[in-house]
């Protein structure tokens, strides 16, 4: 088209009219790429990869005894042999190792799998720090620190410190591995051969934790765990020195499950510290404390604890087996563990303990139970559990048995009001009007006489209502949480009433079904009683006490069917053995001879049938006259 | 569910056998009895038990010198032909008596509960949740009924405590009503209420010994036995004889009768909980009992795929009947039947064992 005036003022004005959006960058979207795992393992190029790589290997293999034989050679012209003949000849011992690693048929083994963690630790300080490299993505990933150093033997040996930076104690780092290292080698000037490694190990680094590592996947392991790997060039090993140091929360009071007598003391994040709670309230030299490792890709510690002289050891090496072979990439939480080790079942119920407690664990692991705790979680679970201990709280037995049967009668009492209540009323309001009293019958009828949707919609909706306030105060950070569930749940049920939706009586039996559920001392257990209630609403509105009736039944066959690591759940009422005296009521502490029967302890006696021996004696002062 | 249906020990036997005995007193059997036999009915009760209790020793004699269940032992005494006969004669049996408690309860559930509901959904919702309970199995059941077992006692404790004063100890004379005699044959007639008890005798391996088996049948069926007669006696007591026979549920109307003030009245709603749990247990563990029965003799590896089968079944035959009376008829014609498979199974068995060691004596 020709580029006349006419063009020029036509463009101008539409240049003016017309709307431009403002250039923006392209969006990222995130899409199956090439770097989707499924189409990676379809290419086929493994073979070619891992042949680069040896070749690799032998070039730098190749370069190395170049630049010794260069050395070598220097050496020779210039008549400085005596002075380096150590030094050369270590290096030619190390060429030596390197090459017996490099045998065509070892070679093809290491290269041909792409998982370098499997690989044993090379004698070439060189290939080690590429592996290290390669591993943890160097030099892009900062959180990983290699130092390199000399060691001022004679000759001089050149070593590799490795390590997580923040997971560490750079202080005990720096006095504790590199200073012995650099000075006190140094000072020796003595060369360092032979049983090199036990050597630096026991006679250099004052690190109370040192040991021998064979592969990458026990160097990962270490250096993950917040430990340093040290390698040493000419070495086929490395040294990891436990030099743990990252933050964590320090032993606090329990959050979750306060008690006004007993222990103050709850569980941090930190194992080690956990175990150590555990073991300074029972100070048993039968208490066993074993460490299993699980995820492939973030190895995390679980510490199984039991009694050895107690524990079944069926139980012991079930719940082993089980942690065990735990197939997974990552593991965060105890509540993530239970469900990879629990037994499938088709009710919510909670089948191991779980507790901030230390001295709930000592006095289940007394009893027989083994504890497990992990890495990072400050709550342990305790297994086997039956149904009745998540009614059980920290402090009952610091109680006189009255006051703490009371109160387990009471939470009991909460939990079936918290499940049947609602339930319950509409039942009777809706299909069984004659088990009202008039008199009250009147009143429900009064109250809800302006109300214009029916009794089961108004339950619903309230109970829908408070579950909503209760999971809102407790996502709002801080104090406001608690002050928008108070305030929330008052002005929601008075303004409620006083529009006329609900009725008062719907709101103050949400209010006691609520406050009910909150008796329930485990959260789980609890949450399954929220759950069920508005099962129980639903075939209550279906069927009334017919539906109820057969809720409940269903309920009670679920949990007398149900096991919790080989233990019945209901036990030790259905099936029936002998209780130990603490399954609903609990009965005096000295009256307590014998550990629950049901766990078939390879000890089942706690204590003489005359604990309080002092009766059998005469008071003090009497036996003189 | 499969042949390994979980360890159980007396509590469990206990449980079974009390529930599964017990339910018949909820409906309108202790009525019918008062009918024929007047102010001694109470006794019909503990006689049919009597009569039943050396059927469970002739048949726990008889299981203590074989190992295996109820179908392994007739095999070997019987033949596999004898045992299969045998089998499919009891599983009619469990099946006929489930199909009538799952009517009656029905129609109970429709004259007292839920007048307003439709039929075929009640008889849907017992078998629905009959089939779920069959589904996480008996040791769940069994334990369950033990778990129950007080609260159902307590119950029916309650309302014969709570009716005190109604009592009238003259409504009980003249004491021998229609004779002794009479007694006995209504007892006899009746025994096959206990038929339930023979579920232990399929379930034999998974219980310790005979003696468990003989122990769970006296303190389960015995307690069941004696619930049966004290509610007898005590719904002569509150109503007489002439009362008493027109009621058609004697259980509900006890319950209803209670008034001791203005706020404990008209209870007859909170006891539909207990009759509830009672009728769908004994038509789950009937159920359960004929699954087997059927189940072994055809080798089958597992029970669950004939559940839903065999409840079909049952809910077809529950509703054959096209009216109360007609179920009540029903149920009084099944009585004979499930008495001869009480009385003549065990016979049977017992008679074979004996001519078998009789012939191995040189």
């Amino acid at each position: 088209m020709v580029d006349n005036s006419l063009i020029k003022i036509f463009n101008f004005v539409k240049r003016i009219l017309v709307f431009r959006p403002p250039s923006e960058p392209s969006r990222f979207v995130l899409g199956e790429g090439a770097d989707d795992g499924r189409e990676s393992e379809t290419t086929g190029d493994d073979g070619l990869w891992s042949a680069v790589r040896e070749l690799e290997a032998l070039s730098r293999f190749g370069r190395r005894l170049e630049t010794t034989m260069d050395k070598a050679r220097a050496a020779l012209t210039t008549g400085e042999w005596p002075s380096q003949d150590e030094t050369l000849r270590a290096e030619c011992a190390a060429l030596e190792k390197q090459w017996r690693e490099l045998r065509p048929l070892l070679l093809s083994y290491d290269f041909s799998a792409d998982n370098l963690t499997e690989r044993p630790i090379s004698t070439s300080l060189e290939e080690n720090r590429r592996i290290i490299e390669a591993l943890y993505k160097l030099p892009t990933n900062k959180d990983v620190v290699m130092r390199h150093i000399t060691l001022g033997t004679a000759p001089p040996l050149r070593a590799t410190l490795v390590y997580m930076e923040g997971l560490t104690d750079g202080k005990f780092i720096t006095l504790g591995v590199l200073q012995p290292l650099m000075l006190l080698a140094g000072g020796r000037r003595e060369p360092l051969t032979g049983e090199m490694l036990s050597r630096i190990s026991e006679e250099i680094l004052p690190g109370s934790h040192v040991k021998m590592l064979g592969t990458f996947r026990e160097v990962q392991s270490g250096i993950n765990s917040g430990d340093t790997v040290i390698f040493l060039d000419g070495a086929g090993e490395a040294l990891e020195v436990e030099t743990k140091g990252w933050e964590h929360r320090g032993v606090d009071r329990p959050l979750i499950e306060q008690s006004i007598r007993g222990s103050q003391v709850a569980f941090s994040e930190n194992l080690r510290v956990n175990t150590g709670l555990i073991r300074s309230m029972l100070r048993s030299s039968d208490l066993v404390t074993e460490l299993i490792p699980v995820g492939t890709r973030s190895r995390v510690s679980c510490a199984v604890m039991y009694l050895n002289s107690v524990a079944n050891a069926d139980l012991v090496a079930e719940i082993k087996r089980r942690v065990s072979k735990i197939n997974t990439d990552y593991l965060n939480d105890s509540g993530h563990l239970e469900q990879f080790i629990e037994d499938r079942f088709i009710l919510p119920l909670p089948q191991a303990l779980s507790t901030e407690r230390p001295d709930r664990v000592a006095v289940h692991l007394s009893e027989g139970r083994v504890g497990i705790i992990v890495e990072g979680s400050p709550f342990a679970m305790v297994v086997p559990a039956n149904f009745f201990t998540f009614f059980h709280s920290g402090e009952d037995f610091s109680l006189k048995p009255a006051a703490a049967n009371f109160l387990r009668f009471l939470r009991l009492f909460g939990t079936l009001i918290s499940t049947v209540l609602p339930g319950l009323y509409i039942a009777l309001t809706y299909f069984h009007q004659e088990a009202v009293p008039t008199g009250l019958a009147l009143a429900i009828a009064a109250a809800r006489e302006e109300v214009p949707f029916p009794a089961w919609f108004e339950i619903f909706m309230m109970e829908v209502s408070f579950e909503l306030i209760r999971e809102a105060g407790v996502r709002i950070p801080g104090i406001l949480g608690s002050t928008i569930g108070i305030v929330g749940a008052i002005i929601l049920g008075q303004a409620a009433v006083a529009a006329q939706i609900v009725s008062p009586i719907i709101v103050i039996l949400v209010a006691i079904t609520g406050l009910a559920s909150s008796i329930i001392p485990e959260f789980r257990m609890a949450f399954f009683a929220r759950l069920s209630r508005f099962g129980l609403l639903l075939v209550s509105v279906t069927m009334g006490l017919v539906g109820l009736a057969s809720g409940l039944l269903v309920m009670t066959v679920a949990l007398c069917s149900m096991k919790s690591f080989g233990l019945p759940y209901m036990v030790p009422i259905a099936p029936r053995t002998v209780s130990g005296l603490d399954v609903v009521a609990r009965g005096e502490v000295w009256r307590r001879e014998r550990r629950p029967d049901p766990l078939n302890t390879r000890d089942p006696s706690r204590q003489p049938e005359v604990s309080r021996e002092w009766e059998q004696e005469l008071p003090a002062g009497e036996d003189e006259k | 569910m499969s042949y390994q249906p979980g360890r159980m020990g007396i509590a469990e036997g206990i449980g079974l056998t009390f529930m599964v005995m017990l339910p018949r007193v909820f409906l309108t059997s202790p009525a019918d009895t008062i009918a024929a036999i007047r102010n001694i009915a109470w006794l019909a009760p503990l006689l049919n038990w009597l009569i039943a209790l050396p059927m469970f020793y002739l048949l726990a004699w008889v299981m203590a010198r074989h190992r295996g269940d109820l179908y392994a032992v007739s095999e070997r005494l019987l033949g596999r032909a004898g045992a299969w006969l045998l089998a499919i004669f009891y599983a009619t049996l469990f099946i006929l008596d489930a199909a009538a408690l799952l009517r009656q309860f029905a129609e109970n559930t429709l004259l007292t509960a839920l007048p307003a509901t439709e039929f075929r959904i009640v008889i849907f919702w017992y078998i629905l949740f009959a089939v779920v309970l069959v589904y996480f199995g008996i040791e769940g059941i069994a334990r369950a009924c033990y778990l129950l077992m007080p609260f159902v006692v307590g119950g029916v404790a309650a309302v014969i405590l709570l009716l005190t004063p109604f009592y009238d100890a003259y409504h009980l004379v003249p004491w021998q009503g229609t004779g002794l005699l009479s007694a006995f044959q209504r007892g006899l007639a009746l025994v096959g209420i206990n038929i339930g008890g023979l579920l232990l005798f399929v379930l034999a391996p998974q219980f310790q010994s005979p003696a468990t088996l003989r122990t769970a049948l006296v303190y389960g069926g015995g307690l069941s036995a004696v619930l049966r007669t004290l509610v007898i006696l005590c719904f002569i007591l509150a109503f007489g004889v002439a009362q008493g026979m027109e009621k058609t549920l004697p259980f509900f109307e006890m319950s209803r009768l209670v008034y001791l003030s203005r706020y404990i009245q008209r209870i007859e709603a909170l006891f539909i909980v207990l009759w509830v749990i009672t009728g769908l247990l004994a038509i789950a563990i009937n159920l359960y009992a004929a699954l087997q029965l059927i189940a072994r003799p055809l080798n089958l590896p597992s029970l669950r795929p004939l559940v839903p089968v065999i409840a079909i079944v049952i809910v077809n035959i529950a509703v054959i009947p096209p009216d109360l009376n007609t179920v009540v008829e029903a149920g009084n014609n099944l009585d004979p039947l499930l008495s001869a498979g009480m009385i003549g199974g065990p016979l049977l068995l017992a008679v074979a064992e004996f001519v078998k060691r009789r012939r191995k004596r040189p």
